[in-house]
């Protein structure tokens, strides 16, 4: 299968709230060359005042969020288009499982386009470069030159990673530049950890990986937490009631000392650290090694296969104690569902919503094909309150006052202006916290003049957006 | 029941391990040992025959046709127009033997000493730069479908089993000692659905394909495939969702080993289930 490469800049790194201001797409064949590439900016939002942060990072000057030829609603749209034409294909790129997949997804949800799930299905696939690289500079530390961070551990950071292997593409954090500098590292963890390159592809669909762990059982599996890498000779136990996540038992701990727990203490055993159970997240493109790379590693090179063999027996002889860690791991889960009761925005419910019903599905179709007098008679039509609330925004922030029902105008205005001059600390960028934001970043550039500049431009462009939403 | 008529009892060729004779294998051999090791070694060890295929009269019409276009062009040793129209400046290749590389069951031959295996394949056609005698091996394909556009990025899984095969092509016009190119060709011939009332033809969408071809991986696979047919033991059979006739045999046999089971049953209990 070919691979899409992508990457989001965006205007805030909150992916319920924030915006991609400009995407980058590269289709290359298995063997990395390159077939098509597609680059897109769009202006902001008028609801969205953007994080400083993220901005400085990004280097996307005042002048293109004001002026780029895009609505967001237009690129959502092309977004949708392009990676539909390469269908099915990897979707890939750097760290996506945790960000530009979640930003994708929710870019999808909020423009009402329902095929929220696209990049894994119809045999689409998603596959992160990030834990690859990772998991093949562990096995081979001569597969990629990295960086040394302050704390003496190897820097991941694309732009790390770029800079010491000399990519040449630009300046990193483009989305154009940072898309090619993945081909790159992929490049390096397909020559230098061919293994670990052919068990990322293995492993890029939840289905693919939960055959893996099915078949093998006993499997090798990677952690990244501190700033380094370890990895888990594990034996799959169950997958998780709620979380649907594969359960495994670290076989570097003898089943015997558990076994006679009662429920309570078992409890107890299980949430203390070092913990005895791994979880393993069958759908952010993990890697699934076979047992004997988890042999060659401390402490099971000492345990020995033998031993290991004996401990994961143990735990297929008593499924009466494996159904206890499944019932306590589901208490446990049911107790942190129950204590966390805040009411849900809807920008948050993608994933806590349900799937889009038959007849809002329809309803989103029509919605992108009519006029303004169609869209709007579309909105009490949605069986969910969220679909028609969505509905609203794109009005709002596709057309102008004008244009809009005054009601519905005032509505959304109203609405947006009690979000964005809240004075709490929210989910989202207020006109508070960026100017907050954007003084703190004054005092650290101080001495450097191109930067404040740039402050100087995004504060000149919220102080304006401020005033639309002042007496709303 | 008989129709009166003595049918041919289904002959295939077979391995017999030890031999020193050499094993011919064809490259939709080849391609079904990457799909599958069980059914490659049921047929090729085994000697048993895979289900045949309906005959895709239509499509072999197609490629019938346009061979004989391209050899219109090879008499005149001009770029054949589907390659003209995508500026490939390729000329069909002029060779005394490319009347048998494009015959079914003939083809291009090498013997891989390695692993003692004849490997064979027979192409559609040949194209050659002039100005560099590079040759590049052609394979038509005709089929109806709504993505045409989309198949020149050859992104499908199932693609997989083309860019094989023009690889194995080059691989065997290369051993045919021809200089090769890094490009082979796909001339995909795509049926047009109109609105219009039929009028007995049918007309095409013609894309030039090209796939910079991978050699790399065919010298080891047929020596894996030689390890294969050595092997004592049948594979296991692939995942449900690789090999159909896996599938089928697995649920086959399950549904054979259960109903054999609740025969015994019975006829130790003498109840019925």
């Amino acid at each position: 299968m070919n691979f899409v490469w992508f990457d989001y800049e965006s205007s805030d790194s909150r992916v319920n709230h924030g915006q991609v201001c400009e995407a980058s797409f590269i289709l290359t064949d298995d063997r990395f060359k390159i077939l098509e590439k597609k680059e897109l900016k769009c202006r902001l939002k008028p609801n969205v005042v953007p994080s400083i942060g993220a901005m400085l990072v990004n280097n996307i000057p005042p002048e293109t969020l004001k002026n780029a030829p895009l609505s967001h609603y237009q690129l959502v749209l092309e977004n949708y288009k392009w990676f539909e034409k390469f269908r099915p294909a990897y979707f890939t790129g750097f760290n996506v499982t945790s960000f530009d997949i979640e930003f994708y997804r929710r870019m999808l949800f909020k423009t009402l386009i329902p095929d929220v799930y696209q990049t894994n299905t119809r045999g689409n696939k998603i596959h992160d470069v990030l834990p690859q690289v990772r998991a093949a500079k562990f096995i081979n530390r001569n597969c990629i030159a990295t960086k040394l961070n302050a704390k003496g551990n190897d820097s991941f950071k694309l732009q790390d990673l770029a800079e010491v292997g000399n990519f040449n593409h630009g300046t990193s954090h483009s989305s154009m530049v940072d898309c090619l500098n993945t081909i790159e590292v992929a490049q390096k963890v397909k020559q230098g950890a061919p293994e670990i390159w052919e068990a990322s592809l293995n492993s890029a669909h939840r289905t693919d990986s939960e055959k893996i762990i099915n078949s093998q059982k006993i499997f090798t599996a990677f952690e990244f937490f501190y700033g380094r890498l370890r990895p888990y000779l594990q034996k799959h136990l169950f997958y998780h009631n709620l979380y649907r996540w594969s359960i495994c038992w670290d076989l570097k701990h003898h089943p015997k000392d558990y076994l006679n727990l009662d429920r309570g203490s078992l409890s107890k055993a299980l949430q203390n650290a070092p913990k005895v159970i791994r979880t393993f997240k069958q759908n952010k493109n993990n890697v699934i090694m076979n047992k004997e790379l988890g042999l060659k590693y401390e402490p099971y090179d000492k345990i020995g296969i033998n031993e290991i063999m004996e401990r994961s027996k143990i735990l297929d002889q008593n499924p009466n104690f494996v159904n206890s860690i499944s019932s306590i791991l589901e208490d446990l889960a049911r107790e942190k569902q129950e204590s966390n009761q805040t009411e849900l925005l809807f920008e948050e419910t993608i994933y806590t919503g349900g799937f889009v019903s038959p007849k809002d599905k329809d309803n989103m179709t029509k919605f992108h094909d009519v006029d303004l007098k169609g869209k709007l008679s579309l909105i009490e039509k949605f069986t969910q309150e969220r679909y028609s609330y969505f509905a609203k925004c794109l009005l709002y922030e596709e057309y102008s006052k004008e244009q809009l029902p005054e009601s519905l105008y005032n509505e959304m205005h109203r609405h947006f202006a009690k979000r964005l001059t809240s004075t709490d600390n929210e989910k989202w960028e207020t006109f508070a916290s960026f100017y907050k934001e954007c003084d703190d970043h004054r005092e650290k550039y101080k001495d450097d003049e191109s930067k404040l500049k740039i402050l100087e431009g995004y504060n000149n462009y919220v102080e304006k957006m401020e005033k639309k939403f002042e007496n709303a | 029941m008989s129709d009166g008529k003595e049918r041919k009892k289904s002959r295939v060729r077979k391995f017999k391990p030890g031999s020193e004779d050499p094993f011919q294998i064809s490259r939709s051999r080849v391609q079904l040992f990457l799909d599958c090791k069980r059914c490659f070694y049921i047929q090729n060890r085994l000697g048993v025959k895979m289900p045949k295929m309906l005959p895709f009269k239509l499509n072999s019409l197609v490629d019938t046709k346009v061979k004989q276009s391209f050899d219109f062009a090879r008499e005149k040793q001009i770029p054949h127009k589907y390659f003209k129209d995508n500026d490939y400046n390729l000329v069909p290749l002029k060779h005394e033997k490319i009347p048998i590389w494009r015959e079914n069951f003939q083809g291009l031959k090498y013997h891989h000493k390695k692993s003692n295996l004849i490997l064979q394949g027979a192409i559609d056609d040949c194209v050659q730069d002039l100005k560099t005698k590079e040759c590049s091996a052609i394979d038509y394909k005709a089929t109806q479908t709504e993505d045409g556009e989309k198949v020149k990025y050859l992104g499908a899984p199932w693609h997989k089993s083309w860019k094989n095969q023009l690889s194995i092509y080059q691989y065997l016009l290369e051993k045919n000692e021809l200089k090769i190119s890094k490009d082979a060709y796909i001339v995909f011939c795509n049926a047009q659905l109109d609105e219009k009332e039929w009028d007995n033809k049918l007309s095409f969408d013609v894309q030039v394909i090209p796939y910079e071809v991978d050699l790399d991986w065919i010298d080891s696979t047929l020596e894996e495939i030689k390890a294969l047919l050595e092997a004592k033991h049948i594979p296991a059979y692939s995942e449900d969702d690789v090999c159909d006739n896996c599938r089928n045999l697995k649920e086959n046999n399950n549904l054979i080993n259960s109903l054999l089971e609740k025969s015994l049953k019975y006829l130790k209990s003498g109840e019925a289930e």
